[in-house]
């Protein structure tokens, strides 16, 4: 997107010594430093998006699927039931955003209940046996007040999920029909290529207090990389990193990394107090995979190993503001093409979403930089 | 066999046997600088709760912690299981000279068996990676983690994932070694058993 501005590429020493060369720059003449843009107030023309979605070069995937638990309820205490459902359930191995909630049901409702809903509870592989999910339904059913409910209320069925979310529209279409219909959070008639208005504007203030963080990392010395990490259910921040590769002497310390290890550490801690609050041993069944559901907002398209990192975390979605085309892992474009948030070789994919307007970045980073 | 790189893979395996009586996925690692062993490392995802911390990266923090970067440029890796796409990444951004593995990771290898970043185009200068060193023994150990996490699952799974597989399927060396270099290091026999085998789908780490 901006070019480069620094050290020419022929250079064999701008690769060799990547990191340096924002360092060299910054003091002398710091003609890469533009004014901060005000991101709430842009306003992409034409209704177009913000964001555009990167696709890897694997993008045409086939349909898989994933066992899920559903019920039906009346759409009376639909809202009810969601929210004390839950409370109660495990974290799902599998991701499950892409997914409705509720659907529909085709039956016309056979009693005084009113319209009945089927309800997405979670994946088989969350809650294996059928008792355990009849234990969650069961105090649920207490809601139902009628004299005669529906005996098909409350009893769960097994029935088939697409596995991840599809990445065209029209295969996203495709895939509904026979499954468990795939939806886009906040917004079922849109699908997948556009982000849904109230993401956009959420995104827009995290990636006011991204510029915050590379005008910190630029001060103190640091390369201008930032990264954090969210939780799309509350919108809230978990975590914030800077790239410190400067300052630790370590050139793996990239922001992704440092975010990852950040909301591990969060956990750790959290859970060593429970621990010894309760004297007792949490479960430890989903240790490893800590970002599940988390969203990822970074500066800079990441390189492959920070992508890897996702991919073992278990990030759910990636936003970047610019393309890295010599060292990115995404952009089918970048580097040698890994496209890894979409890989099907490998265990876990997640969506990936660039910045697709004005340049919002203060400062340049060499092209020769992991991300 | 009894080459130097046995010997550091051995030092290798002694740490991913620590990693399995730690109940960590048993992969271990050693840095050799100037014939030397510089760092050692294990998985530590487990108690970490952190899905990164595998073992190439805990060694990798040893080393930094003494010495510059650069340090990389003369040091090699022995690692009892292909690297992951991560670290095979890591290896490359560090300029690692060459990394020495037991057995592939078909899951999330990076060195050949999913993506081939030591290998590709890219920013740093490749390195090459050399599979094969104890891999049965890599292989035996993965093996016995995954039984007993079987066991230990709530839901007991089906009969066949808990029995321990004593069987191994050829490596397919051409896989990840340029021809011109098999010979040199793994000797004729393992170029004229290239022609025969050709699956190595161990799923491992
Ligand atoms: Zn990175
Ligand atoms: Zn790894």
């Amino acid at each position: 997107m901006s070019p480069s501005v620094g050290v020419s590429a022929l250079d064999e020493t701008v690769s060799k010594n990547a990191s340096e060369t924002y360092l060299h720059h910054k003091e002398p003449h710091n003609h890469n430093h533009r004014r901060r843009v005000s991101i709430a107030s842009l306003k992409a023309p034409d209704s177009a998006s913000l964001f555009a979605q990167v696709k890897s070069r694997h993008e045409r995937t086939e349909l898989e699927l994933v066992d899920v638990w559903t019920t039906m309820i009346p759409a009376k205490i639909a809202t009810t039931v969601v929210s004390q459902l839950k409370q109660k359930l495990p974290k799902d191995p599998h991701t499950l955003m892409h997914l409705r909630r509720l659907v529909k049901d085709d039956l016309p409702p056979r009693d005084e209940s009113g319209v009945l809903l089927s309800l997405l509870i979670c994946s088989v592989d969350a809650v294996p046996s059928e008792d355990d999910v009849r234990a969650l339904l069961d105090p649920l059913s207490e809601l139902v007040t009628t004299p005669t409910p529906d005996e098909r209320l409350f009893v769960p069925t097994i029935k088939h999920a697409p596995a991840f979310a599809a990445p065209t529209k029209e295969q996203s279409k495709e895939w509904s029909e026979g499954t468990w219909p795939i939806m886009w959070r906040g917004n079922p008639h849109l699908i997948v290529s556009e982000l849904p208005q109230e993401d956009e504007e959420e995104l827009k203030g995290h990636l006011e207090r991204l510029l915050d963080l590379t005008e910190e990392a630029h001060n103190a010395g640091e390369i201008p990389i930032a990264t954090i990490i969210t939780d799309p259910e509350t919108r809230q921040v978990v975590a914030s990193s800077i790239d410190t590769r400067n300052s630790s002497r370590n050139p793996l310390s990239h922001s992704v990394m440092s975010c990852i290890a950040k909301v591990a550490a969060a956990e750790l801690a959290r859970r060593n107090a429970v621990a010894e609050m309760s004297n007792s041993q949490e479960d430890a069944s989903n240790q490893a995979y800590l970002c599940h559901n988390l969203q990822l907002i970074t500066t800079h398209e990441p390189c492959a190993m920070c992508c890897m990192a996702m991919v073992h975390s278990r990030i759910s979605r990636l936003v970047y503001v610019q393309n890295m085309p010599r060292s990115g892992g995404i952009d089918r474009n970048s580097g040698p093409g890994y496209g890894i948030h979409w890989n099907k070789h490998l265990n876990w994919r997640f969506e990936a979403w660039g910045w697709n307007f004005e340049d919002i970045l203060m400062y340049d980073v060499d092209e020769n930089i992991n991300a | 066999m009894g080459t130097i790189h046995h010997e550091f893979m051995s030092s290798a395996l002694r740490m991913a046997n620590l990693a399995f009586e730690s109940d960590e996925v048993p992969v271990g690692c050693v840095y050799v600088h100037d014939g030397k062993i510089i760092a050692e490392g294990m998985n530590d995802t487990n108690r970490s709760l952190c899905g990164t911390r595998h073992a190439e990266f805990l060694g990798i923090e040893t080393i930094l912690q003494t010495h510059p970067a650069s340090i990389f440029e003369e040091t090699d890796l022995y690692v009892t299981v292909e690297p992951c796409v991560m670290c095979a990444s890591a290896l490359r951004q560090l300029k690692i000279r060459a990394v020495y593995f037991g057995c592939a990771n078909d899951r999330f290898g990076g060195c050949g068996s999913v993506l081939r970043i030591n290998s590709d185009e890219g920013v740093e200068r490749p390195y090459p990676a050399y599979p094969g060193f104890y891999r049965e023994d890599a292989i035996m150990l993965l093996r016995r983690f995954y039984l007993q996490e079987n066991e230990k699952a709530p839901v007991p799974k089906a009969k066949k994932s808990r029995e321990l597989k004593t069987d191994f399927s050829p490596l397919d060396l051409g896989k990840y070694v340029p021809r011109a270099e098999i010979e040199q290091l793994y000797g004729k026999d393992a170029l004229a058993s290239l022609e025969d085998g050709k699956d190595s789908s161990e799923k491992e780490a």
